[in-house]
């Protein structure tokens, strides 16, 4: 029964045209895990150096990239499985049906690692025309290049699998906030293996660094700091031996105590998950409330009725939101008038990540609660776009008007100009990504990574003008803004041509 | 008013959802009737300028609703087969937001809000949360939004759909109220409603246009060729191949059944007064197309 269900929700997953696009960007990056000699841009860098571009060295690079981003990125592509079941009013059918919850979450997980797994076939199978392509071996060594995808990256895919089940059953990290929860939880589970914690592998970059230690040896070079991500590099990386993955010192037996993990948290989630919670016509329906008493569950409520489209549109993205949230804000608020206006370019970070939830609402509220249907013959959907924008701009000064007003007290107008160019460019992004990938998971995964860089004071990334105020870059970051409503209207108007 | 012009609707692998239609929308309720898959939902995503059709025209008082969407979607109302809504938001606070995108002023909407709330019965509810409302409820919200506007054109697919009898009854009053001065169209599978409120009917078949006229036109066309008997369910080609059994009801042995035949199709059947649902049974006839049937209608 277990497979028949996990085959059946393998084949709903596959058959949607976003699979398509996963499978995609597996080979992108299993591509770009294998640089040409003459390189710059690569995920992994031994201190200036690479491997020998070998069969197995390029199953262990390949194999590694995927285990870091695959992971990353590949949590999103499985969760929701319990959600969609909800939405969709399958679950309403599951909940009658003489299934236990253990076997449903058990064909949940093993439809998911099938998915993810398949990303690693895409990966492998790309991995072995990059070592074709590049040429720099001709030695055929198939077992080499497939041990690292099953000793590495496959048991990270079934701890993936079960945290995106662990996430779709715990209340709270159900929705945007467990999108935005997985990123620095990954992010510790990649460092704290990296580390060097004996105990615990990670994702199993030392079992592939080690190696190079003695090959370095053996040539006698000198090898500054291992890096894995995806980085510029000012000369491209030198050959030189690899001895392929150091399996000692208990790494296999990590590996299995990974995979055994996910197998036990999966079993966990039995504990407190109930096949009833796929069914719509149960579980968290808003009850009718007396007027009155609608803030203490909705502040939003005690807001006066709006009388424009942009107060209606910023009613939307605030409601439902907690009294937490309320209170967060105006503590950010106050907190900004309170401190100068230097203390408070450092504090508009905070300010502007506090709201990314809300954001993400921009350009797909509408879609996610059916609303559209009702929108789809309604006039001015350009005044409707810009609308949003705006309320989100709105959004944006409710919790980052603090900085802005010091910066004016204090005449400082570069900062004055940053902030209006921020303020302008992140729900522009918002926009455009809601509404071209139709689903708030885009923005909330790829706004704080970009939140990220511009903190750690990228250049290229600084949006909010915190670490580089100056005209040009303002001027850049409000262009930017221009171009993504831009491509936000036209995406629009492109999909309603075909509809 | 609104005229859709040998509208055709394709999609990939060549399934045409509606084929070659012309319809024109006056003042009135034009009753869209058709079984489920027949193209009603598409043809009228097609008039609400919702979806474009592969081919063919549609015109607002003479002028391209396709290249300027615009000028039909600020006089329209619109009630889709399926739409969602926001939770959190009270019946009145919904409605005033859609008021708001179809660029109703505030001070109009406000006054139009509480006038449609009280014609769709939900005066006392109105600062209810939506997420609070039965299905009927939301129903008649839907209603409501698609007449914000105080449209000319008002299109509503499936509008009784979870509407308790006499918010049906109310619904119809309120439409005959309504097509004084408006194009209606009323999409349904529901007989009795286009029954009750449709100055003209038109029938959809697998995306067709197979039967249209005014109801008493359509009904005087089978007089005549409805009868009621009672057959043997072992052996139902008794009828003839040119019967169409519109209703059938089981007493012990034998049914009992209404069927639409040119001719009366057994010795002891005995004519009956035909209706709206037989005309638009005779129209969906799963045998071979009948000439006989209904006089001057078929298309």
């Amino acid at each position: 029964m277990i497979l028949r269900l996990a085959a059946g929700d393998l084949r709903a997953r596959v058959r949607r045209p976003s699979y398509a696009a996963t499978l995609l960007a597996s080979a992108g990056l299993a591509y770009l895990a294998v640089p040409a000699a003459d390189g710059h841009w690569t995920v992994i860098d031994a201190g200036g150096y690479r491997g020998v571009y070998d069969m197995a060295y390029v199953g262990a690079v390949v194999a590694l990239a995927g285990a870091l981003w695959l992971a990353l990125g590949g949590f999103y592509a499985v969760r929701g499985a319990v959600a969609r079941d909800r939405t969709t009013g399958t679950g309403r059918v599951l909940a009658a049906a003489p299934l236990r919850a253990p076997s449903y979450l058990a064909a949940k997980f093993l439809s998911s690692l099938a998915v993810l797994a398949s990303m690693v076939a895409a990966l492998v199978g790309v991995a072995l025309v990059m070592w074709w392509a590049r040429g720099e071996d001709t030695a055929v060594d198939p077992a080499g290049l497939l041990l690292p995808f099953l000793v590495v990256t496959l048991p990270v895919m079934a701890a993936v699998a079960a945290a995106a089940l662990l996430f779709d059953t715990v209340p709270g990290l159900r929705g945007g906030l467990g999108n935005l929860a997985w990123i620095p939880l990954w992010g510790a589970f990649v460092f704290m293996g990296n580390s060097g914690n004996e105990a615990f592998a990670g994702i199993g970059t030392r079992a592939f660094a080690s190696s190079f230690g003695s090959g370095a040896e053996r040539v006698d070079a000198v090898t500054g700091e291992f890096s894995l991500g995806f980085t510029y590099v000012e000369r491209p990386l030198t050959p030189m031996p690899w001895n392929g993955l150091d399996l000692g010192g208990g790494f296999l037996a990590d590996r299995l105590a990974l995979a055994a993990g996910a197998v036990a948290a999966v079993l966990l989630c039995a504990l407190w998950f109930r096949l009833s919670a796929t069914d719509p016509s149960r579980g968290p329906r808003t009850a009718p409330r007396r007027s009155g008493r609608a803030w203490t569950a909705d502040p939003a409520a005690l807001l006066p009725p709006p009388r424009t489209l942009v107060g209606a549109e910023l009613r939307i993205l605030v409601s439902g939101v907690s009294a937490w949230w309320w209170l967060g804000a105006a503590g950010l608020l106050l907190a900004g008038l309170a401190v100068p206006a230097e203390a408070g370019r450092a504090l508009l970070p905070v300010c502007w990540i506090w709201p990314v939830l809300l954001w993400a609402k921009i350009g797909t509220s509408a879609i996610a609660s059916g609303v559209e249907g009702l929108m789809e013959a309604y006039p001015r959907p350009v005044a409707r776009i810009l609308a949003g924008w705006a309320a989100g701009v709105g959004l944006a000064a409710l919790t980052g008007a603090g900085p802005l007003v010091r910066s004016v007290v204090e005449g400082d107008l570069p900062g004055v100009a940053a902030w209006c160019a921020g303020a302008a460019f992140i729900p522009a992004l918002a926009a455009l990504l809601g509404t071209t990938g139709r689903t708030p998971t885009l923005f909330q995964v790829l706004y704080p990574v970009l939140w990220y860089m511009a903190v750690n004071g990228i250049e290229a990334a600084d949006f909010m003008g915190t670490h580089t105020p100056g005209p040009t870059s303002s001027v850049a970051t409000a262009g930017a803004a221009a171009l993504l409503l831009l491509g936000t209207v036209t995406a629009d108007g492109l999909r309603r041509s075909r509809a | 008013m609104l005229d859709l012009i040998d509208v055709t609707k394709a999609y990939r692998g060549g399934h045409r959802a509606v084929d070659g239609i012309t319809l024109g929308l006056r003042p009135g309720v034009l009753g869209l009737l058709g079984p489920n898959g027949a193209g009603k939902s598409t043809l009228m995503r097609i008039a609400a300028t919702a979806a474009r059709p592969t081919s063919g025209r549609v015109l607002l008082d003479g002028a391209d609703a396709l290249a300027r969407p615009r000028r039909l979607r600020r006089t329209l109302g619109y009630l889709p087969q399926d739409f969602g809504f926001y939770p959190e938001l009270t019946g009145r606070e919904f409605l005033s937001y859609l008021a708001a995108a179809k660029g109703v002023g505030a001070r109009t909407a406000r006054t139009r809000i509480a006038e449609l709330l009280g014609l769709v019965g939900l005066g006392a509810a109105a600062d209810r949360r939506l997420g609070g409302y039965s299905g009927g409820m939301l129903r008649r919200i839907g209603i409501a939004q698609a007449l914000v506007n105080d449209p000319r054109v008002i299109i509503l697919d499936e509008p009784t759909v979870g509407l308790d009898p006499e918010e049906r009854a109310r619904f119809h009053t309120l439409l005959s109220d309504l097509a004084a001065e408006r194009a209606v169209v009323l999409s349904t599978h529901i007989v009795p409603d286009a029954e009750a409120v449709a100055a003209d009917v038109a029938v959809v078949a697998e995306g067709r246009l197979v039967l249209q006229g005014r109801p008493a036109d359509l009904v005087a066309g089978l007089e005549g060729r409805v009868w009621e008997a009672v057959v043997d369910p072992a052996a139902p080609s008794a009828l003839g191949e040119w019967s169409t059994v519109v209703r059938s009801v089981r007493e012990g042995e034998l049914l009992r059944v209404r069927v639409v035949a040119p001719e009366r199709p057994l010795p002891d059947a005995v004519p009956l007064r035909p209706g709206l649902e037989d005309a638009y049974r005779a129209a969906l006839g799963t045998g071979p197309a009948d000439p006989r049937l209904p006089v001057g209608a078929r298309r």
